[in-house]
């Protein structure tokens, strides 16, 4: 299994754009952009904490687990 | 996490200060092969051994060129751990292997150090009608050994601090 980040999915139907939400939640829009292409090791509940909040989402809305 | 612009500096000053001892070590070692006798009067104390026979003159060459080696090896690790510091450069992989191999070169040393005080003074010593001859170990090979190893092992701490480093800046 390999967990799937579905942020721009969720930025597309909240009609955000990227630099937008990565200054509302604090962070550079590089490494919202790693974290948008899964090129991540992990995400802190901080930080996601925070895109949840900005979105208007639950975590499970943002990561997916899909078969490898 | 970048260093502090003092300990950047005081690293670029120690880096000319390793060059600096390099550079030293080898004309102090190149005046030596040229005249030594100081050596042979150092060791024995006299000048009585410049009747010294080839192989005992090989020896001496060969334990003098080894250690010589072992000292700018480990002091051109020591400045490019100096180099690295002075570029704020400090928790990297880099950084850990560089003090690694002082730790090293410091353990290399100290045996040779160990092995060669006591060669040196038995092959000097060849050919001596009269007179003792000593072996002794001195403190400062025991203290070279335990900083080389005390440095390898602030290297192996390092390398996985980096490591764990390295993993943090990949988690967002």
């Amino acid at each position: 299994m390999q967990i799937v980040v579905r942020l721009d999915v969720m930025l597309a139907q909240r009609k955000m754009r990227s630099r937008e939400l990565a200054a509302i939640i604090g962070i550079t829009e590089q490494n919202l952009s790693l974290l948008k292409s899964g090129k991540v090791k992990g995400i802190r509940f901080e930080t996601l904490a925070k895109i949840c909040e900005a979105l208007e989402c639950q975590p499970g809305d943002l990561l997916q687990a899909e078969p490898e | 996490m970048p260093l502090t612009e003092r300990t950047a500096r005081l690293a670029g000053i120690l880096g000319y200060v390793t060059i600096a001892a390099m550079v030293l070590l080898a004309v102090l070692s190149a005046w030596i092969m040229w005249q030594p006798d100081i050596v042979y009067q150092v060791l024995l104390g006299s000048s009585a051994a410049r009747t010294l026979g080839w192989p005992a003159q090989a020896g001496l060459l060969t334990i003098g060129a080894t250690t010589f080696v072992a000292a700018e090896w480990t002091l051109w690790q020591m400045w490019r751990l100096f180099r690295r510091y002075a570029r704020h450069e400090a928790f990297t992989a880099a950084c850990a292997a560089a003090i690694r191999r002082v730790g090293y070169g410091l353990i290399a040393l100290g045996c040779l150090s160990l092995i060669s005080d006591p060669t040196l003074t038995v092959l000097a010593s060849i050919g001596h009608e009269n007179g003792s001859m000593v072996v002794s170990f001195s403190s400062n090979d025991v203290g070279l050994l335990l900083c080389g190893g005390l440095l390898w092992l602030i290297g192996q701490v390092m390398a996985e601090a980096a490591r764990q480093a390295e993993d943090l800046r990949a988690i967002i």
